[in-house]
């Protein structure tokens, strides 16, 4: 037992622990992440894909490779932690404790890097709206939602931009994403508009319209045209391009444009508050070290 | 302009540094320490200015993260240069780090670079990543001067001078670490969280970035707890100096994710 306290209150076990992750988040940077196997075997030789899967290099922070050396380094810095805590109090003597504090955040940072690899939870959603500067370059994408909450309104117009993300309790959400998507306007006999967004598609009876993009033949905005394609069931019928004023089965094409989106994530993660806690408490730990060291110098 | 004149007392500053190492007797320059502090002022200034012209701290791309980080080293060689006992043991880490501050300003003049003044992305409008960058590059100016004393200590031969420079390359580390680990990792964690939900996303920049801060970090445990010092620590603050230009430009070029846009 002694022996294994030994091993892992260890300098050398953790320098060594330090070079393997280093050496294995190097090669995971060189590595297009989170792919298919698939990717893998039609990007690399047969042998180094079979490498990078079996290693899990191409999935780096949820492998193998990156768990069992984090996991030895978790409780070799939790061992040397309890260790240096245990010899202080022995000796009674007063001892520069800021490096104490940095040891207990990183192993609180590593907790809270583990509740949200396996409780965090995301859910995208999608706004419409955009700033530019003069040049065209963007300037800011505003989404103004409204909150509800158990049928009572809670927020109304509240402009969650990039850097400022909507807090409600727990559940925050961020501005993650931004693009422009085309939009179908779709008449019927009585007038009725119903609209369709890019990857989209609209059932008639037993058939399906698909959005699947557009086509730009010119600058001018009747030079956009739709591409459509026509489905029964798995069988692709038909495929073309539409324009303004074309007929689509029972319906008219209205109107046909393009619109700025930024897509929204609803984030829960319950690993941020440990982390936060470990950041602070790191900060104050360099602090203390520097503040102790230089007393000690002078 | 401004940049322009930074980099030729930067240079200029060289020649009574070279003056001095060749000459015997081991006496310091009197005079190149202040070209680099009237150096880095003009390239602060050169900050400000865009500072004022794009109403935010101008250090989002490219361009003004080097004249920072130049700015910042040749600040760092002033107050080593101004602070210390012994100066002489000084000349040739403050010339290796004019050679560094001289290459950074060197190579944001360059056509390679862009220098156009322009608002940044909405991303980047955040107080978070201007103490991001400026505390990483303040830290990384630390570890400039690590390096070029390293080399030094790796070249001489005399035990007496190894020893002053080890510790030249010592205080270096140890100072620019906290600044560093608060910089690019805290602050650059937190501004992530603000801006995209995501603390740490395992972005090719954020893993070197980790990566230079576990060299650091091993280079401090093996000289303080192991008690290596002089060679080992010596290899460790090259390779981390070497890791820290690669996280800071190679990443931006070489590999893709989340900073890509920072050029």
């Amino acid at each position: 037992m002694k022996s294994i306290y030994i091993f892992f209150k260890s300098v050398k076990l953790a320098i060594v622990l330090i070079l393997i992750i280093i050496v294995f988040a190097m090669l995971s940077t060189l590595l297009p992440q989170n792919k298919g196997e698939g990717f893998y075997r039609q990007k690399y030789q047969p042998l180094l894909a079979d490498l990078v899967i079996a290693s899990g290099l191409g999935h780096f922070s949820s492998s193998l490779v990156f768990f069992i050396p984090m996991g030895l380094f978790v409780l070799n810095l939790g061992t040397c932690t309890v260790d240096r805590l245990v010899r202080r109090a022995r000796r009674g003597a007063a001892r520069r404790f800021g490096p104490d504090l940095i040891h207990i955040s990183l192993l609180i940072l590593c907790v809270g890097g583990l509740v949200t690899a396996s409780l965090r939870q995301e859910q995208s959603l999608v706004s419409f709206e955009s700033q530019k500067y003069e040049d065209g370059r963007p300037k800011a994408w505003i989404s103004k939602v409204d909150v509800t909450i158990n049928d009572k309104p809670r927020l109304k117009g509240f402009a969650i931009e990039v850097n400022h993300p909507l807090k409600l309790g727990i559940l925050k959400v961020y501005q993650s994403s931004f693009g422009t998507e085309a939009v179908l306007h779709l008449a019927d006999a009585s007038g009725h508009i119903t609209a369709v967004s890019t990857g989209q598609s609209i059932r008639v009876g037993d058939r399906e319209f698909y959005f699947a993009g557009t086509k730009r033949t010119g600058d001018g905005p009747k030079d956009l045209k739709a591409s459509i394609e026509e489905w029964k069931g798995q069988e692709k019928i038909t495929a073309g391009e539409e324009g303004t004023g074309d007929a689509l089965g029972p319906y008219r094409i209205d109107a046909l444009y393009e619109r700025e989106v930024t897509g929204l994530t609803a984030v829960r993660d319950p690993g941020f508050i440990p982390v936060l806690a470990a950041l602070i408490l790191a900060c104050l730990g360099l602090a203390l070290t520097t503040i102790q060291k230089k007393g000690r110098e002078t | 302009m401004m940049a322009l004149i930074a980099l030729i007392l930067i240079a200029l500053s060289g020649i009574p540094q070279v003056v001095f190492l060749l000459r015997k007797g081991g006496k310091p320059d009197p005079i190149s320490h202040y070209m680099l502090l009237a150096a880095s002022l003009l390239l602060f200034a050169t900050i400000v200015v865009r500072s004022i012209q794009i109403s935010f701290p101008a250090v989002t791309n490219t361009y003004e993260a080097m004249v920072f980080f130049s700015a910042a080293v040749c600040l760092v060689l002033f107050i080593l240069r101004a602070a210390s006992k012994n100066p002489a043991i000084l000349r040739f880490s403050v010339f290796g780090g004019t050679i560094v501050a001289l290459a950074l300003i060197m190579i944001s003049s360059s056509p390679i670079v862009p220098k156009t003044i322009q608002p940044p992305i909405p991303a980047l409008r955040s107080i978070w990543l201007v103490l991001h960058v400026t505390l990483a590059f303040i830290g990384e100016s630390f570890f400039a001067v690590g390096f070029v004393a390293a080399i030094n200590y790796l070249v001489s031969k005399d035990e007496e001078r190894r020893k002053a420079i080890d510790r030249i390359m010592y205080t270096s580390i140890i100072i620019g670490y906290p600044i560093f680990t608060v910089g690019a990792l805290i602050f650059g964690a937190i501004w992530a969280e603000a801006a995209w939900g995501s603390y740490w996303s395992w972005d090719p920049k954020e893993t070197w970035a980790l990566i230079t801060w576990l060299v650091y970090t091993a280079f401090l445990h093996s000289r303080l707890v192991m008690k290596l010092k002089g060679r080992v620590s010596s290899i460790l603050s090259i390779v981390g100096f070497l890791f820290t230009i690669f996280t800071f430009a190679g990443v931006n070029y070489l590999l893709t994710g989340l900073h890509s846009y920072g050029g």
